[in-house]
C-alpha cells in the first residue's frame, strides 16, 4: 500500500508495547461463547494428542517389553541334560565321548553346528539334528545307515579292519552292532576300496545289490541266511556264494522272480535229489537256469 | 503442493458502525474475501471509546457474524485507527556517508533512519506508524541509496502517534474476543489505497475519508505519504446541526439529511419546501430546503476548512495535481465534492472502490475495511518473502482449525 516504508519501532515506544494477552476480558455474549468454544476445542485437541501420544508410547513399550521378554527368557544356564535319540544302534556313551562337552557349559554357548558336523563325520550316521531345549537340555537326534554287507580290509599299518557297507555304498566302521547280527551279514568281494579323507570312498553301483539282499532277507530268509559272499566283480551280474551252492548268478532285474526260481530249485534239490549238489545256479538266463550239478 | 493459508480480519470500529471483513490469504499472494459482518456501533464517539462494554458488544457481534459467515477461525486482525487523539509530526535526519569511496552502505542507511525516528514523544503517547519519505543523497531523491555514491544522506519520517490509553482500549476490545491484533492501520491509509491509484499517488492526491464522527485525510506525493491527519468533524455533526437548527429530532434529522440534504447552496432551492417526514401523517410539517442546505453547507465548509488549515502550504493545485478524492460513508452526501472543491481550491471527486470488489462492498463506507485486508495481504507477502516467522501457527493451531471446517 502507499504506506510505503512504514516501519515499526521497537516495543516500548511503539503501540506493539501494549500487552495484548494481559487484557482479555470477555464482556460480550459472543466473546464468552467463542472463548468457551476455543477452550473446548483446545481441550479436545489436547486430549486427542494425548491419546495419540499415549497410544504411540504404549505401542513403543509393548515392542520394547516384548523384545526384553525374548532376551530375558534365555538364561545362560549350563547344560544339564543331553538327550540322544537314534533309529539305530549307536550308544549314548559313544555320542557323549565324541562331542566331549566341557562341564557346566551354558546351553547358549554350545556350538550345535559343530556337534552336528562332528557326528555326521562318522559315516554310520546318515543325518544328525542337534537342538537346544530350554532351559538346560541339549538334544541330539540321529538317523543311521543300515549295513548290508561286511568287508575285511587292512589299514595303512597293515592291521585287519572289519568294515561295513551300507545300502548306499558307504563304507564305515560300525559302532554298537551285536556280534550275531554282524555274523549274519555276507561279505562283499570284487570291489576296490579307495581312501578318502579319514575313511573310504563310497562304493558305486550298490543299489541293485542292496535291493536283492533286502528282498532276500525279507522274502527268503532261509536262503539268505546261507549266503556268505557277494561278488560285485561282474556287475550288473551279482554272484553269490552260499553254504549250499558255490555260485548263484543274478541279473539286475526282477529279483523277486529270480529268488522264487532259486527257492524252487533248492526245494526240488532237497526233496528229489538227495546227495546231489548244485555247483552253480545261473538265474540270469531268464526262465531257464544253468544248473550244473555234482554228486557227493 | 498443499496451499498455505492464513485467515485475517480487517476491523473498523467506527462512530456509527463496526465493519468486519474476513479474508483468506493463500500462499501469501492472493486474497479471498470470505466473510463480512456489520453492526451499529455503541459506546464510540468521534472514533474514541467511551463505553468499553457497549463498544465490545457491538464489535463482537460484527466479528461473530463475519467469522460465522467465513466458517473459519480468524488468526490475526488488522485494526483501523482514527480519532482526534491521533497526531503526527515530520522529522528529518542526515548522516555523512562513512565509506572512503563514498558508496552508501546498509549501515549508513540504518543510522540515518534511526536518527530520523529517534525524536521522543510526550508521556502517554505511542507511535502507530513511522512513514518514511524518499531518501535524498546530496539533494537528489532516490528510492534506495545503497551502493550509490554520495556524501550526505538524508531521510525524513512522518511519525503518526496516538494516545496510549485510547489505542489500548480499541486493541483490548479485539483481545476480548480472543483475537490478536497483528497491526494498527490509520484509517486514512487503509481507505487511501482503495480509492487512489499509483499514478494519482505519484502526481499528488489528497484522499479525504469523511466518516460519521471524524474525518481522516492523507496526502500522497511522488508515490509517498506526505501527511496524514484527522479532524473531529463528520457526517454526524451535520445531523446534529440539522436537529438543532431545524428543531427536529435526531433520527428525523438523519433521515432528512439522507433524503433531501445538499451541501451546496442553490438559488433554485430558495422558497422550496420539503416535508419533514414525507408521510403526511400527524406531526409531519414543511421545512425550507434552503435552510437545510445552509446548515449542511456551513458544517461541510468548516470540515474542509479544517483540513485545509492542517495541510497549510502543502495544499496547492500544483502539488496536488491529481486533485481530491472523497471517500467514507458521508462522502455520498450530495454536493460534497463541489463543497470540497470550493473550499480547498482543488478539483475534487467522489471516489470509487476497485472494480474487483463485490457489489455488497462497493459502498465508500467500506473503503477502510477493504484497505485493511489489502494491507494484511501485503504484510503477509513481505513476511513470507522476508522469511519472518509467523506469530502463531504450528501443528496445534492447525489441528484446532480442523474443528472449524464444515
Amino acid at each position: 500500500m502507499s504506506a510505503k516504508g512504514t516501519k515499526k519501532k521497537k516495543a516500548g515506544s511503539s503501540w506493539r508495547g501494549i500487552r495484548q494477552s494481559a487484557r482479555q476480558v470477555k464482556v460480550s455474549r459472543f466473546a464468552k461463547q467463542r472463548y468457551l468454544k476455543l477452550v473446548c476445542r483446545t481441550v479436545a485437541v489436547a486430549v486427542l494428542l494425548a491419546a495419540l501420544g499415549g497410544a504411540a508410547w504404549g505401542a513403543f513399550r509393548l515392542i520394547e517389553e516384548g523384545s526384553k521378554k525374548i532376551t530375558s527368557i534365555i538364561p545362560s544356564s549350563p547344560v544339564e541334560i543331553i538327550e540322544v535319540v537314534t533309529d539305530g544302534v549307536i550308544p549314548e556313551e559313544w555320542v557323549l565321548n565324541r562331542i566331549d562337552l566341557p562341564d557346566e557349559i551354558p546351553l547358549m554357548e554350545v556350538d550345535i553346528h559343530a556337534i552336528k558336523n562332528d557326528i555326521e563325520r562318522h559315516r554310520q550316521v546318515r543325518r544328525a539334528v542337534v537342538s537346544r531345549r530350554l532351559p538346560n537340555k541339549l538334544q541330539i537326534q540321529m538317523e543311521e545307515r543300515m549295513p548290508m554287507m561286511r568287508l575285511a580290509a587292512r589299514d595303512t599299518e597293515g592291521r585287519r579292519a572289519n568294515l561295513l557297507v551300507a545300502e548306499d555304498g558307504m563304507v564305515y566302521q560300525g559302532v554298537g552292532y551285536n556280534r550275531s547280527f554282524l555274523a549274519s551279514l555276507p561279505y562283499i568281494s570284487g570291489v576296490q576300496l579307495r581312501r578318502e579323507g579319514g575313511g573310504f570312498r563310497r562304493l558305486e553301483g550298490m543299489e541293485p545289490v542292496a535291493e536283492l539282499l533286502g528282498l532276500a532277507r525279507s522274502e527268503a530268509p532261509d536262503t539268505y541266511s546261507s549266503w556268505k559272499e557277494v561278488s560285485c566283480r561282474d556287475l550288473p551280474l551279482i554272484r553269490i556264494r552260499s553254504d549250499e551252492i558255490s555260485e548263484i548268478v543274478f541279473r539286475n532285474e526282477d529279483f523277486s522272480e529270480q529268488l522264487k526260481r532259486l527257492q524252487s530249485l533248492v526245494l526240488y534239490q532237497r526233496r528229489e535229489m538227495s546227495g546231489i549238489h548244485y555247483d552253480r545256479v545261473d538265474l540270469s538266463l531268464g526262465r531257464d537256469a544253468d544248473v550244473p550239478v555234482s554228486a557227493h | 503442493m498443499i496451499a498455505n493459508s492464513k485467515i485475517i480480519a480487517g476491523i473498523e470500529i467506527g462512530t456509527s458502525k463496526t465493519a468486519v471483513l474476513v479474508g483468506e490469504i493463500v500462499n501469501g499472494n492472493s486474497l479471498n474475501i470470505i466473510g463480512f459482518g456489520e453492526s451499529h456501533s455503541r459506546g464510540v464517539i468521534k472514533g474514541g471509546i467511551f463505553d468499553f462494554k457497549q463498544a465490545s458488544d457491538a464489535a463482537h457481534a460484527a466479528i461473530h457474524t463475519a467469522e460465522k459467515q467465513a466458517g473459519a477461525h480468524i488468526e490475526g486482525v488488522y485494526l483501523a485507527q482514527t480519532g482526534a487523539h491521533i497526531e503526527g509530526f515530520y522529522n528529518e535526519a542526515s548522516v555523512t556517508v562513512s565509506a572512503s569511496d563514498n558508496l552508501v552502505s546498509s549501515q549508513d542507511i540504518r543510522r540515518v533512519c534511526e536518527s530520523a525516528k529517534a525524536k521522543s514523544l510526550p508521556g502517554g503517547r505511542t507511535v502507530i506508524h513511522h512513514i518514511r519519505r524518499p531518501f535524498r543523497l546530496d539533494g537528489r531523491m532516490v528510492a534506495d541509496p545503497e551502493y550509490l555514491e554520495g556524501g550526505k544522506l538524508e531521510v525524513g519520517y512522518w511519525t503518526v502517534h496516538g494516545d496510549l490509553n485510547k489505542l489500548s482500549d480499541s486493541i483490548h476490545i479485539v483481545n476480548g474476543f480472543s483475537l490478536h491484533v497483528d497491526d494498527l492501520i490509520l484509517s486514512s491509509l487503509a481507505s487511501g489505497v482503495m480509492v487512489a491509484g499509483d499514478d494519482e499517488m505519484r502526481n499528488g492526491v489528497l484522499v479525504i475519508d469523511v466518516g460519521c464522527g471524524s474525518t481522516d485525510f492523507v496526502l500522497y506525493r511522488d508515490g509517498y505519504v506526505v501527511r496524514t491527519g484527522t479532524v473531529p468533524v463528520g457526517g454526524d455533526h451535520i445531523t446534529n446541526d440539522l436537529s438543532l437548527g431545524l428543531r427536529i429530532r435526531r433520527d428525523q434529522a438523519e433521515a432528512l439529511k439522507l433524503r433531501c440534504g445538499k451541501t451546496m447552496l442553490d438559488s433554485a432551492d430558495k422558497g422550496k419546501k420539503i416535508w419533514l417526514n414525507g408521510d403526511l401523517a400527524i406531526g409531519d410539517r414543511e421545512l425550507s430546503q434552503h435552510a437545510l442546505n445552509q446548515i449542511a453547507h456551513a458544517r461541510v465548509e468548516e470540515l474542509f476548512g479544517l483540513v485545509k488549515k492542517k495541510l497549510g502550504e502543502l495544499l496547492s493545485p500544483q502539488k496536488v495535481a491529481a486533485g481530491v478524492i472523497l471517500t467514507g460513508g458521508s462522502a455520498r452526501f450530495p454536493g460534497m465534492a463541489e463543497a470540497a472543491e470550493e473550499v480547498l481550491g482543488i478539483q475534487a471527486q467522489v471516489g470509487e472502490n476497485p472494480a474487483w470488489v463485490t457489489e455488497q462492498l462497493k459502498g465508500l463506507e467500506y473503503s477502510t475495511v477493504l484497505g485493511l485486508l489489502n494491507y494484511g495481504l501485503k504484510n503477509e507477502n513481505e513476511n513470507r518473502s522476508g522469511g519472518r516467522k509467523r506469530r502463531a501457527g504450528g501443528l496445534f493451531r492447525k489441528m484446532t482449525q480442523i474443528f472449524d471446517k464444515g
